[in-house]
C-alpha cells in the first residue's frame, strides 16, 4: 500500500466512473495533501503565469520596458501556486535535505511539461538553474537539477553560477538590480528551457537568459513548479 | 490490494456474465484488460493474481442454470430423508421451504397447498422448523417448465435456486420432523412479531409495516405491489441500505443521544444487532448487503483504517459469491450490488450538487434506475421514464415519514391504546400519498413497452452509460448529453426492430383450457387477438387473472406490444374471454370485434366503453382489414341458439396458407360452413371446440382438407380435449397437429412468401 509522501497516511484510490477500469496511477501524495496544492488555472499572465485577468501582467510589462520591449524570456509556466502549503514542501525539501519529496511532482511535472512544450518543433535543451558550488555542498542536492531529470535524462550544465548569496533573502529590488552571477561555457544555438523550483520576480531566470542569449541561443522559455 | 478490490470484483462478473451467455470464449477480454493494465504499471502484481484466480474460479464454479442432469430415480426409496434448510414460508393457502437431501447432495423445494384453514393444524405446522429433520412419504418430482414464450419459468427459477425437484405434499401426514437449529429460533422470532403485527396494528398499516420493518410483503395488496413495480419504487419494499441506514441512526439516537451508552459501546452493539436483524429482516442479499456493509465499516472504523467504499462493496460481492454461487441468479441480488456500486462510484459526481439536495435526489435516482435498465427489460420488458421523477418525492417520503412511522408503531404495538390513534393518523397520511400514486398512474403511466432486451444492446448500452457518467462527473454537459442521446437512440432502435421487420408471427398461446392467439402482421402493421381465454376460480364464481398475468400479459410484453389494434372475441364463454377486461385495462386496444349474438355483459360493456373502444358486431360475409390486412367472416349467419355455435367464424391468410378459425362452432355450423363454401379451401384449421367430438365432423375434415391442425387444450383436461375421434379423424387426413398440451405455445411464423411452424415444447 502507498503511502503519501507529505503527511504519512495510508493513500485509498478513490474509484469514480472515470478510473472505473483503469485506475489512476498511483500518487504519492494522498487526496487531501493533493487538494492543498493549488494549480494556477483560468486566465493567467501569457508570460510569467501569474494568475489575472489581464494578458500581461504588471510586473511582466516591466520586464519588457526594461528590456526595450525585447523580454529576454519568451514566458515561463508554472503549474502551482507558490501557497503556505507549497512553501511547507518546498523548505522541507530543498533547505532540510527531504530529497525524496521531490519525487511528487515527478508524474505532475513531467505530464505537464509534454503538454506544454510539445508544440516546439526544434530540438530543446533542458537546463537546470545552477547552485554555487558552496550553496550545492551545504544542501547536498539541487533542487532544480532533480526537477529536470524527471524531464530528460541528461539536462544540460554549461550554465554556471559565479557564486552568489541567497536570491530568497533578498528584498524585490536588490534581487532585480544585483549582478549577474551567470556564466555560460559555450555557444548555443538551440532554443532552452530554463527549469527552476520557483519563480518570484523572474530575475534570475532572466539574468540566465540574458546570457544565454548573449552565447547565441534564439529562444529563451522557463518552466517552474511554483509561481510566487 | 487496497483500493483494488474492484478489479477482481468486475473480472469476476464480466466472467460470469459471459458464462451465463455461452459466451465463455469472450472472457479473453478480460485477460486482456487486466494484461494491459499490468503492462501499463497501473496495478500491482497481486491485484492481478487475485483478479485471475477469481476469473478462473468463476467460468470454472459458474452453476449451469438449465435443468442438470441430476434425476431422481423413480425406483428410489421412499421415505425422502433431508433436513428443512431454510425458513418455512407460510402464505395463506402454501406452506412452503427447501429441503437438503444429503444422499443425493440436492436440494428440494417442498409445498404443501390447502383451501381450507381447518386442514392445518398448530401440531401439525409446529415440527416444521429450520434444521429439522424430516421424513417424507412422496415422490419428488421435475417442476414444470414453462410453455409460453415471456412465460415465468418456475423450473430454471429453482434450478437458479441449486433446486431441480420438487415435493408437493398431497396430506400433512406424509412429512414428519424431529428437531431443529439454533438458527430456528430467530425465523420463529420473525413469524412471531410478523403474526404480533398482524393482530395488534390495523391491518391497512400492519401490511406495511411488516413488509418495511420484517421483509415480508405478503399482507400487501397485489395492486399495490403492481403499482409499485410499474413506477419502480419496489426497492422500498426490498430492505436495503436505506432500510439499515435507518436502522443504525435509530440506535445511534436513542443509545448515545440519551446517554445511556458510549458511542464506542454503541458500535459494538450495532455490529452484535445487525446481523440479527438481518435475519429477522428475511435475509434476503439487499438486506445482507447493506447489514455486512455496515458492520465491515465499523469494524474498520474500530481498527483505525478508513477503508474505500468499493474495497468494502467488492469484498463482499467476492465473498458472497464464493459461498453461493447460485447468488448471481438472484434478481435482488443483481439489483442491489448493481444499484450500490453505480452509487458508489458516482459519489465524485453527487458530492459536487450537495447543497442542492432535490438535484442530488434526482441524480441518485436517476443513476439507480439507469445501471439496472438492461435487467428491469429483461424481466419486466417495460421501463417508465416517468419514474425516475417520481423516486425523487417517494424516496424522501419513505426515508423520514414512513419508515421511521413504522418502527414507532412497532414499539409502541404492545399498547393498544396508543398505537390504535398513531396508525390512524398514519393511515390517513399514507392513503393520500398511495392514492396520490395511484391517480398519476393513471394519467401519466406512459411505459416504453421494450420487450426482449438483446446482448448487443445491452453491451452497447452499458458502454455508453459509462461514458456519460464519466462526462458528468468530468461536468462536460454536452458531451454527457450526447451519449445520453445514444442511449435513447439505443433504445429506440430495440424497440423499432419489429416494425421493419419482414416477418409476422402467429402465436396460439398454451392457456390450458381456452383460446388465446395473438398475431403479429408483418412491419408491426398490425397486433390482432383471437380471443383472450380465463380460468374459473375454483369456487366457480369469478374468473381469475392467473392465465393473463402468467401467460398473456408476459407472452405480450416480451414481445414488445404496448397496444392491440383489434381483439375478435368468438364467444362469450370464459375460456375465451375470460382475460378480455385485463387486456383491455392494461394495453391499448382499439376495437373489439363480437358477432351480432354475442351476449355482451353489462360490465365488460361498461370496460369497454370507459377505454373507449369501438365495439363491432359482425355477421357472416362480413369482410375486414387491420393493418390492411384482410379477413373474412363466415359465420354466424343466423343465431344458432347455443353460445359456442353463434361463434365467429374467421378466414385469412398468413404466408401464403389460408387459416380457418372456428372458435367452439359445432358440427351444424360446419355443416353448414361447407354448403355455403363448397369450395373452402384451408391450410391452417385451428380445430374448433377444442378438438371436442361436437366439432370436426369426418365430413367437414374431408371437404376442406387442412394440412395443419392445431388445437388449444389443457393438459389431463378433463373435459377429455381433445376427443381421440377426433384425432383419429385428423391422422386419416393426415394433418399435422399441433397442440398446446403437448407442444406449448404454437408459433408460425410468416412472411409474404411463405412461414414455418416453431413448437415451444419440441421433442
Amino acid at each position: 500500500m502507498a503511502i503519501c509522501l507529505w503527511c504519512d497516511c495510508d493513500i485509498v484510490p478513490h474509484i469514480t466512473w472515470p478510473s472505473l477500469f483503469s485506475p489512476e496511477k498511483p500518487t504519492r501524495l494522498c487526496q487531501a495533501c493533493t487538494y492543498r496544492l493549488y494549480k494556477l488555472q483560468g486566465p493567467r499572465c501569457r508570460i510569467c503565469s501569474r494568475e489575472t485577468e489581464e494578458s500581461t501582467c504588471h510586473d511582466c510589462a516591466w520586464w519588457a520596458q526594461y528590456f526595450n520591449n525585447e523580454d529576454v524570456l519568451a514566458f515561463n509556466y508554472a503549474i502551482y501556486l507558490y501557497n503556505d502549503h507549497m512553501k511547507d514542501i518546498i523548505t522541507k525539501w530543498k533547505y532540510r535535505g527531504d530529497y525524496v519529496l521531490g519525487h511528487m511532482f515527478a508524474d505532475v511535472f513531467y505530464e505537464t511539461f509534454q503538454r506544454v512544450f510539445s508544440n516546439l518543433k526544434e530540438e530543446v535543451l533542458v537546463v537546470p538553474i545552477p547552485l554555487s558550488d558552496e550553496r550545492l555542498a551545504e544542501r547536498g542536492f539541487n533542487q532544480a537539477e532533480m526537477l529536470a531529470h524527471f524531464l530528460c535524462e541528461q539536462p544540460s550544465s554549461f550554465v554556471e553560477r559565479v557564486q552568489g548569496e541567497k536570491q530568497s533573502k533578498k528584498t524585490r529590488q536588490e534581487r532585480i538590480l544585483s549582478k549577474n552571477h551567470f556564466k555560460i561555457k559555450k555557444r548555443i544555438n538551440k532554443p532552452v528551457i530554463l527549469v527552476d523550483d520557483i519563480y518570484t520576480t523572474g530575475a534570475t531566470l532572466r539574468h540566465v537568459a540574458v546570457q544565454l542569449r548573449k552565447n547565441g541561443c534564439p529562444k529563451v522559455y522557463g518552466f517552474t513548479l511554483a509561481r510566487g | 490490494m487496497t483500493g483494488y478490490w474492484h478489479i477482481p470484483a468486475i473480472a469476476m462478473s464480466l466472467t460470469a456474465a459471459f458464462v451465463i451467455f455461452d459466451l465463455t470464449w469472450v472472457t479473453v477480454s478480460v485477460f486482456m484488460w487486466l494484461g494491459v493494465l499490468g503492462v501499463l504499471r497501473r496495478l500491482r502484481r497481486t491485484v492481478i493474481a487475485v483478479s485471475l484466480v477469481m476469473v478462473v474460479y468463476v467460468s470454472f464454479h459458474m452453476p449451469s442454470t438449465s435443468s442438470s442432469t441430476k434425476q431422481y430415480s423413480p425406483y428410489e426409496h421412499l421415505p425422502v430423508e433431508g433436513t428443512i434448510q431454510s425458513d418455512v414460508h407460510f402464505v395463506s393457502g402454501k406452506i412452503s421451504f427447501t429441503l437438503y437431501v444429503e444422499k443425493m447432495n440436492a436440494f428440494m423445494n417442498v409445498v404443501y397447498f390447502y383451501t381450507d384453514d381447518d386442514m392445518v393444524t398448530e401440531d401439525m405446522i409446529q415440527p416444521l422448523k429450520y434444521g429439522a429433520s424430516c421424513l417424507i412419504e412422496e415422490r419428488p418430482e421435475r417442476p414444470s417448465e414453462n410453455t409460453n414464450p415471456g412465460e415465468f419459468d418456475y423450473s430454471s427459477y429453482l434450478a437458479q435456486r441449486n433446486i431441480q425437484h420438487q415435493i408437493i405434499l398431497s396430506s400433512l401426514e406424509r412429512i414428519s420432523c424431529t428437531g431443529s437449529s439454533p438458527l430456528n429460533s430467530i425465523f420463529q422470532l420473525r413469524n412471531k412479531l410478523v403474526e404480533h403485527v398482524r393482530h395488534s396494528v390495523d391491518p391497512e398499516v400492519s401490511g406495511w409495516l411488516n413488509a418495511l420493518i420484517f421483509g415480508d410483503n405478503n399482507d400487501i395488496e397485489d395492486p399495490v405491489l403492481d403499482l409499485f413495480r410499474r413506477w419502480s419504487l419496489s426497492h422500498l419494499l426490498a430492505i436495503s441500505g436505506l432500510h439499515i441506514g435507518l436502522v443504525i441512526a435509530m440506535l445511534y439516537t436513542s443509545f448515545v443521544t440519551s446517554n445511556m451508552l458510549t458511542k464506542e459501546k454503541t458500535g459494538w452493539l450495532i455490529m452484535a444487532i445487525l446481523p440479527v436483524y438481518a435475519l429477522l429482516a428475511g435475509g434476503a442479499p439487499s438486506v445482507w448487503r447493506a447489514s455486512l456493509m455496515a458492520i465491515t465499516f465499523l469494524m474498520m472504523r474500530k481498527l483505525g483504517s478508513s477503508p474505500s467504499l468499493t474495497d468494502v462493496l467488492s469484498v463482499i460481492f467476492i465473498v458472497t459469491i464464493i459461498v453461493n454461487p447460485y447468488i448471481v441468479y438472484h434478481i435482488g441480488f443483481q439489483f442491489s450490488f448493481l444499484v450500490t456500486f453505480g452509487l458508489v462510484l458516482s459519489k465524485t459526481w453527487l458530492a459536487q450538487t450537495f447543497h442542492n439536495p432535490f438535484y442530488t435526489l434526482l441524480k441518485i435516482s436517476f443513476t439507480s434506475q439507469m445501471i439496472i435498465l438492461p435487467l428491469q427489460i429483461t424481466y419486466f420488458y417495460t421501463f417508465n421514464p416517468l419514474s425516475i421523477l417520481l423516486n425523487v418525492v417517494i424516496v424522501p417520503y419513505f426515508t423520514f415519514f414512513v419508515i421511521p412511522a413504522m418502527f414507532v408503531i412497532l414499539a409502541v404495538s404492545m399498547f393498544s391504546g396508543v398505537v390504535h390513534p398513531l396508525t390512524v393518523i398514519f393511515a390517513e397520511v399514507h392513503d393520500i400519498v398511495i392514492s396520490m400514486v395511484m391517480t398519476l398512474d393513471d394519467v401519466l403511466y406512459v411505459p416504453f413497452v421494450i420487450g426482449s432486451f438483446p446482448l448487443w444492446g445491452a453491451v452497447i448500452y452499458y458502454l455508453l452509460f459509462i461514458w456519460m457518467m464519466v462526462n458528468m462527473q468530468m461536468n462536460k454537459g454536452k458531451q454527457a448529453f450526447k451519449r445520453g442521446l445514444a442511449i435513447v437512440s439505443l433504445i429506440i432502435l430495440v424497440m423499432v426492430r419489429p416494425y421493419v421487420s419482414p416477418t409476422g408471427t402467429v402465436t396460439m398461446l398454451d392457456i390450458g383450457q381456452g383460446d388465446a392467439v395473438v398475431i403479429e402482421l408483418p412491419y408491426r402493421k398490425g397486433i390482432i387477438m383471437i380471443d383472450a381465454g380465463g380460468q374459473l376460480l375454483f369456487d366457480g364464481e369469478g374468473v381469475s387473472d392467473k392465465v393473463y398475468k402468467r401467460m398473456i400479459q408476459p407472452f405480450l410484453l416480451s414481445r414488445g406490444i404496448g397496444h392491440v389494434d383489434a381483439i375478435f372475441l368468438t364467444h362469450e364463454d370464459i375460456d375465451h374471454i375470460g382475460s378480455a377486461t385485463h387486456v383491455i385495462d392494461d394495453f391499448n386496444v382499439k376495437t373489439v370485434y363480437i358477432s351480432n349474438y354475442f351476449d355482451l355483459k353489462h360490465q365488460f360493456k361498461d370496460d369497454m366503453m370507459r377505454h373507449q373502444i369501438n365495439v363491432q358486431r359482425l355477421e357472416a360475409n362480413t369482410q375486414l382489414q387491420v393493418g390492411g390486412h384482410p379477413f373474412l367472416i363466415l359465420s354466424p349467419s343466423q343465431h344458432w341458439g347455443s353460445s359456442n355455435d353463434n361463434s365467429l367464424t374467421i378466414m385469412t391468410t398468413f404466408g401464403h396458407l389460408s387459416w380457418l378459425f372456428t372458435g367452439d362452432a359445432g358440427e351444424e355450423v360446419e355443416a353448414q360452413l361447407i354448403d355455403q363454401y363448397p369450395n373452402l379451401n384451408v391450410n391452417v384449421l385451428k380445430v374448433g371446440h377444442h378438438g371436442s367430438q361436437t366439432s370436426s365432423t369426418e365430413q367437414f375434415l374431408h371437404t376442406i382438407q387442412p394440412e395443419y391442425a392445431l388445437i388449444s387444450a389443457g393438459r389431463n383436461s378433463h373435459y377429455g380435449h381433445p376427443h381421440p375421434q377426433v384425432v383419429k379423424n385428423l391422422e386419416a387426413i393426415s394433418a399435422r397437429i399441433y397442440r398446446t398440451d403437448v407442444h406449448g405455445a404454437v408459433m408460425f411464423h410468416f412472411d409474404k412468401e411463405s412461414g414455418h411452424f416453431q413448437l415451444y415444447q419440441s421433442d
